[in-house]
């Protein structure tokens, strides 16, 4: 019995004690609380508070749009280069297989003959990459004070200055960390204009591929045409002639129709070469110069073509 | 600095982008666009340091500090009285600054001299001094013209001797009273009596000194110290300084020896004069009876007594006096009209003066620009003239026509300064018509009354925090530094009047002495910047800079993408109706070579054939076929 008092008596102390130590703590909390804000206030820590909050958010900010910029760049010119060796490709079956049959089948009506070789472009990253951006400042350039380093003499200096020293350092800090700011968001806005540069030459390199693709496509079937027309005269006039294999096709005995076929294989072959010995993101290899006005007047042109195919 | 034309990024707009793309052929685009400049690819940290160098260039001793000085050094010359040029408030530092800063889209300021303004607020604190004529203490000393202006209320003192004496148990009077002030080492108080014949002889027949034992009513505060103290305030008359002596609280029952001993001094100078005799290494003998005769019958306990009586004593009579001032103010109203009328007629001459000082700046300052301009970048410089007497014409034409409509300005600036000290030294007439600490507290609103106005006007203004506080502190550090050197004064005065031609000089000196002063510390507080308004300001230019920058990046950005999508989506189309006509001739075994054509002509290719006949020309030449 008298075990059982003593028990609960010894509890109700226990919870006696322990609701005025919680007590006590709220109460010292609450005083250290104000305490410090005060003291915050008065040296600046306030506004070093807010440089570093700042600091890191523009840290982050800055990193983040840099590790986008990087992976979405870095993919823009993985597909350029795709497409650059697509282009070198196409560069090489221009040569090796279109004007080979080309200049095989127009020998037996002409001679004709290719000069030069394909343009390889080597791609080089170095033309697409941006100039390595300014990453943020390191924390020490931008911090003239630092709070979380305690010691008594600093303290000290607080507290002679009245304050005035540190409240200063921490003002200078967060408007240094504040110009930073800005500055990065050049940065930025470089990495973003940057990105949107490459896709629009990656959507122009998509282009070029299309034209080769394209035109190499009805080259070769313009030179199926055409070999079938040789095919059919080079009968015709064995039919006439027995000395059809030593001499070339006579060209003024056969149709119009395989003389333009031809011409039009070789303006072809002339555009095809020039495509083909031509650098699309490099400086070297150049079309043919043709002054301005000729280039005017040629676009005119087209416009009107182009007017009339509508 | 003001500039921001280095740091401009280059413009590229969308018609510019365009016509570069289609100029080119369309294999081309892709190169075109590669080097195409969004931004001039200057490294940001290289625009910042740019940014810091602007605002560290700051740093010219020259014309910080050694310029200002030496117009403070001429400031002092021109304020000689002779030359007249002071009451104007002409001085070098304002000539020359008004004449650097000198443009015709501003409109002219009118503007103050610190120093000028405390000489002409201590030149209205001694006008408010009344005359009370001298010091007389009976009644029957006075002058018939004027009866009241006794200082001793004898029945006052009597009253209050009465009162001292009478005992509360019987109705005879005590015999023996105690010194309100004496005490013995022991801490005991002296005991007093009432002069008469027969204690007299009791006394001597002792061989004990009567003057040590016969009581006497003191004044504390005595009545020639008050008159001199007081006399100054116009709302007080002789007869309210008699009043307050005479009140009970100025009343001490002290020992006649003590009496005699302090006489018309009050208790502070009496310490004073013990300590300085003290100190003093060699005394005449009369110094030495006094200091002998102080030290012998006022000990330390008497001492602590006596000073705290007296602040007792001064509390009552200035309270009693100022109340007095208060009512009359109220009450009577000649004296607030008399006031009024004085603060008019000085405002109203100073309008006069400082209205004459503006409209001579302004000419100098017009005319001078001119002559310099002329000078420095010839005289038909800026003005659209061909010869040179039509240009000076025209010149001087400009300068008379900012002259006439800035004199409306300066007018109304001088009429709205006038208003300002109109106020100021009303307020000052009604300050001295106060009495002591009362006095000195309110004095603090009038002599930094100009200092109250320029914070307001401070305050009011939209500039950033720490720019107002960084301008307050410097113009109370101004302030300040003009009262300190009015403290000063007479000492380096003094000195100064000493040297020959001192009294010339003098007046010079001590405007020298507060210009420099107050040129050094608005220097050393621009220097350590408190506010940091030279960060700020930095800060504020990086922002405007970069963001400017951003701003014209993200324009390029745009006009380069909308071109650019447009020709390509251009030349896709282009591209497909050309090579669509040109498969479709293919199938249909037709004439391919117009679609050729204008696929050359589409990507800028020129060809030598331009005609079947060429071919065929070409083909009948017998030379071989070139792909070039």
């Amino acid at each position: 019995m008298f075990g059982r008092l003593g028990n609960w008596a010894s509890s109700a102390i226990s919870r006696v004690v322990d609701k005025v130590v919680e007590v006590a703590k709220k109460i010292t909390n609450k005083v250290i609380e104000k305490g410090s804000k005060c003291w915050n206030g008065f040296t600046g820590k306030t506004t070093f508070d807010k440089a570093e909050q700042l600091y890191q958010q523009i840290t982050d900010r800055y990193d983040k749009n840099k590790r986008d910029y990087d992976q979405a760049s870095g993919q823009l010119i993985a597909d350029i280069d795709t497409q650059v060796s697509s282009i070198n490709s196409f560069k090489q079956d221009i040569y090796q297989v279109q004007f080979k049959r080309f200049v095989s089948l127009a020998n037996r009506l002409h001679n004709v003959t290719v000069k030069g070789q394909p343009f390889e472009e080597l791609f080089d990253d170095a033309i697409l990459e941006a100039k390595t951006t300014a990453s943020v400042e390191h924390r020490g350039n931008l911090f003239l004070i630092d709070f979380n380093k305690f010691d008594l003499v600093r303290v000290a200096s607080y507290v002679l200055t009245l304050g005035f020293y540190s409240r200063k350092k921490a003002k200078q800090t967060l408007l240094k960390v504040q110009e930073e700011e800005v500055r990065i968001d050049e940065e930025i806005t470089k990495m973003k204009s940057h990105q949107r540069q490459l896709k629009v030459v990656a959507k122009s390199i998509d282009g070029v591929v299309e034209y080769f693709d394209v035109l190499i496509n009805n080259y070769s079937k313009l030179l199926d045409r055409f070999e079938y027309g040789i095919q059919s005269q080079r009968h015709k006039q064995m039919v006439q002639s027995d000395e059809i294999f030593a001499h070339k096709l006579d060209f003024r005995l056969i149709p119009v129709a395989h003389i333009e076929e031809f011409q039009a294989l070789f303006n072809l072959s002339i555009v095809l070469k020039q495509m083909a010995n031509l650098g699309y993101l490099s400086e070297s290899g150049k079309l043919n110069p043709k002054d301005s006005s000729q280039a005017k007047a040629l676009f005119e042109k087209v416009a009107s073509i182009q007017a009339i195919a509508a | 600095m003001a500039t921001k034309d280095e740091y401009v990024q280059p413009v590229l707009s969308t018609e510019q982008v365009l016509n570069e793309l289609q100029d080119c052929s369309p294999l081309q685009v892709s190169k075109q666009l590669i080097n195409m400049e969004l931004h001039d690819r200057r490294d940001s940290l290289d625009v910042m340091a740019q940014i810091y160098d602007e605002f560290d260039q700051g740093g010219n001793v020259t014309d910080e500090l050694v310029k200002p000085l030496l117009l403070n050094m001429c400031d002092g010359l021109l304020s000689i009285k002779k030359l007249g040029l002071k009451n104007r408030g002409i001085t070098a530092t304002r000539l020359v600054n008004e004449i650097d800063s000198f443009d015709y889209f501003s409109a002219t300021e009118t503007d103050k001299d610190q120093w000028l303004e405390k000489q002409r607020l201590d030149a209205d604190t001694a006008a408010h001094n009344d005359d009370k004529g001298n010091y007389i203490r009976d009644k029957k000393e006075a002058a018939p013209g004027t009866p009241d202006s006794y200082m001793e209320d004898v029945g006052k003192k009597t009253t209050y001797t009465k009162a001292y004496f009478a005992s509360q148990q019987e109705k005879q009077e005590k015999l023996r009273v105690y010194s309100e002030l004496e005490v013995n080492d022991k801490g005991e108080r002296k005991q007093l009596r009432r002069n008469s014949r027969e204690y007299n002889t009791e006394l001597e027949a002792k061989g004990l000194n009567a003057v040590e034992r016969t009581y006497n009513a003191d004044h504390n505060l005595p009545l020639k110290h008050l008159f001199d103290e007081y006399k100054s305030s116009k709302a007080l008359s002789v007869g309210d300084l008699r009043d307050a002596a005479g009140s009970a609280d100025n009343f001490d029952i002290i020992s006649q020896k003590l009496n005699k001993i302090k006489l018309d001094s009050s208790w502070t100078d009496l310490k004073l004069k013990r300590d300085t005799l003290k100190t003093k290494p060699k005394l005449t003998s009369a110094e030495k009876q006094t200091l002998a005769s102080l030290e012998a019958h006022v000990n330390d306990a008497t001492w602590n007594k006596a000073l705290a009586r007296e602040a007792e004593a001064r509390t009552a009579v200035e309270a009693h006096l100022n109340m007095k001032v208060a009512d009359k103010l109220l009450a009577d109203s000649k004296l607030m009209k008399g006031a009024a009328t004085d603060a008019g007629k000085r405002a109203k001459d100073e309008l006069v003066d400082s209205g004459v000082g503006e409209l001579i700046i302004l000419v100098v300052k017009t005319v001078s620009f001119e002559l310099k301009d002329m000078l420095q970048n010839g005289i038909t410089h800026g003005t659209d003239c061909s010869s040179s007497l039509e240009a000076f014409g025209f010149r001087m034409k400009r300068a008379l026509r900012y002259i006439t409509t800035n004199l409306l300005n300066i007018g109304l600036g001088s009429f709205k300064d006038a208003a300002a000290n109109f106020v100021k030294y009303l307020l000052n007439a009604i300050v001295n018509m106060f009495v002591g600490i009362l006095k000195k507290a309110l004095k603090v609103i009038t002599e930094g009354f100009n200092a109250i106005l320029a914070s307001i006007k401070i305050l009011m203004g939209d500039s950033s925090p720490a720019e107002k506080a960084d301008a307050i502190t410097k113009l109370l550090a101004t302030t300040v530094v003009t009262y300190i050197g009015f403290a000063f004064e007479e000492s380096v005065l003094g000195f100064i009047n000493k040297l020959p031609f001192g009294d010339v000089l003098s007046d010079a000196v001590m405007v020298m002495f507060t210009g420099i002063a107050s040129t050094i510390v608005v220097w050393l507080l621009d220097k350590m910047d408190l506010f940091s308004v030279k960060d700020e300001k930095r800060a504020a230019r990086v922002k405007e800079i970069f963001d400017m920058r951003i701003l014209q990046v993200k324009e390029n950005t745009d006009a380069f993408e909308t071109a650019a999508l447009q020709t390509l989506a251009n030349n896709k189309l282009q591209f497909r109706l050309i090579a669509e006509s040109m498969s479709q001739a293919i199938a249909d075994e037709k004439n391919v070579n117009c679609s050729v054509y204008a696929m050359a002509d589409f990507m800028k290719i020129e060809l030598e054939i331009k005609t079947t006949d060429d071919f065929m020309t070409l083909l009948g030449s017998q030379e071989p076929l070139l792909v070039s």
